[in-house]
């Protein structure tokens, strides 16, 4: 299934390396592995606070088991007024995607494998691709631990650079925020690597193949109110933004994936990189941590239900939960009841957090329009 | 699975919703709810009409397909007895296995999730809870009426329940020598010729605000119920109502601490006040209404309290094997233990059956 990322060559295991059969060039593999950074395994680049974490989720996993270790790592989160960072919720939106036992699924951005561990059950084959090494190792460890067979994690340090042949994959599944260094050695905007990426990634898909999407909305309504509170914040952000997308910001090696943008941002990138048949949907109360609510935005009766009647039932939930939303909501519900009072429903959709996107290859398209 | 779920219905409309017009195309809300329930639900919407066409609940691991069954045969039992009750609960459209997962396609029930009030004072606001009480109560009692042809008698039942359900709990939780000897003798009591036999009742098994909608036609207040996903044909009497009454005021206290849900709990069943005392008359009211004797009410109550922790540890104990434990057993047990196995057995039901052990001369039923 691999291949050499260089030359594209079909690639063999030969014990503790993988070695190009074109190329020659090689790569190690470590605790069953394949790390793709030239062999080295380095530190997370999430930061020493996450390594910290991570590395004693992974050690606990390894002595104690992962359940005990997830126990632990959790324990941590919610005694901070956090909540888990995963849960099967996470993964429900797999069912609006049609999945059988012959689909394989790249995931890209492992977190703690509630998504490729939920999709295993039911197709053929999970290939994980995540920059940190914490991580890779947990999801190879509760893979083991669960004797789960058809996931096949590879560890790409700071690169995206995927080592996977043209149309080999049904699905690929893509959360933005998962934080990667460089797609190569040249200095790119954001605008320039988001469209590389998602070139990437319509070349790994079969035709008519799925793109799942999970981004941040760069108008949410959270953004938009703390650049009223505190403009001095976002102002350089901002005067970057608008560099980046008229081609002339500073060329660095960037955090995300797939930069945030609009809803029409979204779709124009989207579109542009060759997918079609869009279907968007909000992550409520967030795309980042576990949904509550998936809304389909393209329903005008489905979002007009959830303001009246579903919204409201989170005057239900717990206080602790209340709590753990803290501004968030009381704002939230103000701006629903606007919307609702002055018939604004439909405007909802681009303001919300964050995206969920469903995006199909386009059945016949080899390349990819420039943006 | 949706798209093709969708194209299965569309398929078959007029045999599912007859005299109802095909809609051109569906999509799909999710609300994933909790994790414990084992399922997923999705909200199906066409551009035809406001409200959902219907409802859509997928079980997440492979092996809800009892579950999933056991919730379409109660439920078509139900419709076919008719009468009142039939109108209040979801018409199986469809349930079978679709991509290797069990999906229930459901009707809609209308009206609004059940809501209610807190006072200033931190208890329940009186006026909502009394409506809110009656109207649980005069629906759980239509719903044993509808139900009582299937009742069976108990005299293996006890037995078989003592043997099983007993020494689950038992084997689960580290029972002090004289928590066991108090359940033995609640179980026994239940059992007691005394009572004449004791008639087995229908449950839903959750039945607690969130899974009760009221509507309102003119000054005619209804209510729905749905989930019924543990619901069984064949249980403790009682059990319905005290999982509300016991739920009621833990769903809307406004303090944040596992101490402040033991409060709730004692404060509903251990200080008189105006809140006790309106449960204490809706259980009093309810029993001589179906004929259960009212000195059954507390040893009812303890082994509904067994009943709870035994289902929330299986539920937790499911959840731990594909992912995470929610977050509310990890806030419960965290003061407590640092195992994930240990945290299993340090939650909320146990908790209450323990201190009503420790407290039961004060209980107000």
């Amino acid at each position: 299934m691999a291949v050499c990322p260089a030359c594209l060559n079909p690639t063999g295991r030969r014990a503790w390396t993988f070695l190009c059969d074109g190329c020659l060039a090689g790569w190690s593999i470590k605790d069953e592995i394949p790390t793709l950074n030239d062999g080295l395994v380095t530190r997370s680049m999430s930061g020493p606070l996450e390594h910290g974490e991570l590395g004693q989720l992974v050690a606990s996993a390894e002595s104690n088991g992962w359940q005990q270790a997830l126990y632990e790592y959790n324990s941590v989160k919610v005694a901070r007024g956090a909540a888990p960072e995963e849960d099967q919720r996470l993964a429900d939106w797999q069912y609006l995607v049609p999945l059988d036992r012959n689909t394989v699924v790249l995931v890209v951005g492992s977190g703690l494998g509630t998504v490729p561990l939920s999709f295993s059950e039911r197709v053929a084959a999970v290939y994980v691709v995540d920059p940190v090494w914490e991580r890779v190792r947990f999801l190879r460890i509760r893979a083991v631990q669960q004797g789960i067979q058809n996931v096949f994690p590879f560890y790409t340090g700071g690169r995206f650079n995927l080592p996977f042949g043209a149309g080999s994959f049904h699905l690929v599944v893509l959360k933005s925020s998962v934080p990667w260094g460089a797609v190569d050695d040249t200095p790119r905007n954001q605008r320039e690597t988001s469209q590389i990426i998602l070139q990437q990634v319509h070349s790994l898909l079969r035709p008519g193949g799925k793109l799942s999407l999970v981004v941040g909305n760069g108008l949410s309504f959270l953004r938009l109110l703390s650049l009223i509170i505190r403009p001095a914040m976002w102002i350089p952000r901002s005067i970057e933004a608008l560099k980046s997308a008229l081609g002339l910001g500073q060329k660095v090696h960037l955090g995300s994936l797939i930069g945030e943008s609009s809803l029409l941002g979204y779709r124009k990138l989207l579109r542009a990189g060759g997918f079609t048949d869009l279907d968007v949907y909000a992550p409520l109360p967030s795309h980042t941590g576990v949904p509550l609510f998936s809304l389909p935005l393209n329903s005008g009766t489905a979002r007009k239900h959830f303001f009246s009647h579903i919204f409201p039932l989170f005057e239900m939930v717990s206080p602790e939960v209340k709590r753990q939303y803290g501004l968030q909501y009381p704002i939230a519900r103000l701006g629903v009841k606007l919307a609702l009072r002055f018939r604004l429903t439909a405007m909802v959709k681009y303001f919300v957090p964050g995206y969920s996107i469903i995006a199909t290859k386009k059945p016949g398209v080899g390349s990819v329009q420039e943006c | 699975m949706l798209a093709q779920l969708s194209d299965r219905v569309l398929d078959e409309w007029e045999g599912l919703f007859p005299g109802s017009p095909k809609p051109r195309g569906i999509q799909y809300l999710g609300i994933p709810g909790s994790i414990e329930g084992g399922t997923t639900t999705f909200l199906a919407f066409s551009e035809r009409q406001k409200k959902p066409e219907f409802v859509v609940k997928i079980h997440r691991s492979p092996e809800g397909g009892d579950e999933a069954q056991n919730e379409r045969d109660v439920l078509l039992d139900l419709q076919f007895r008719g009468g009142a009750i039939s109108s209040t609960v979801p018409r199986v459209i469809l349930c079978d296995q679709i991509e290797h997962r069990w999906v229930s396609v459901q009707s809609i029930l209308d009206g609004k999730l059940m809501m209610a009030a807190m006072t200033s004072k931190g208890l329940p606001d009186m006026a909502s809870a009394e409506m809110n009480m009656s109207l649980a109560k005069g629906w759980l009692v239509k719903f044993n009426i509808t139900m009582e042809h299937g009742r069976s008698s108990n005299s293996s039942w006890l037995s078989e329940y003592r043997t099983n359900q007993l020494r689950a709990l038992e084997t689960i939780y580290d029972l002090s020598e004289f928590e066991h000897d108090y359940l033995r003798e609640m179980v026994a009591a239940v059992g007691s010729p005394k009572f004449g036999g004791l008639p087995l009742a229908p449950v839903h098994g959750d039945f607690q605000r969130h899974n009760i909608l009221v509507s309102q036609d003119g000054h005619k207040t209804s209510l729905g119920v749905i989930d019924w996903t543990f619901s069984r044909g064949a249980g403790l009497p009682l059990h319905d109502l005290f999982a509300f009454t016991t739920t009621y005021f833990l769903q809307i206290r406004s303090t944040t601490s596992p101490t402040s849900l033991m409060k709730a709990f004692e404060d509903t069943y251990f200080d008189l006040n105006p809140y006790s005392l309106l449960i204490q008359r809706q259980v009093s009211e309810y029993c001589s209404e179906l004929g259960i004797d009212t000195s059954l009410a507390k040893p009812l109550f303890v082994l509904f309290l067994f009943e709870r922790a035994l289902f929330e540890y299986f539920q937790l104990e499911r959840c731990s094997r594909t992912g995470s434990l929610p977050r509310f057993a990890i806030y419960l047990s965290q003061e407590e233990t640092s195992s994930y196995r240990e945290a299993l057995r340090h939650q909320l039901w146990i908790g209450f059956l323990r201190t009503f052990i420790r407290q039961s001369d004060r209980f107000v039923l």
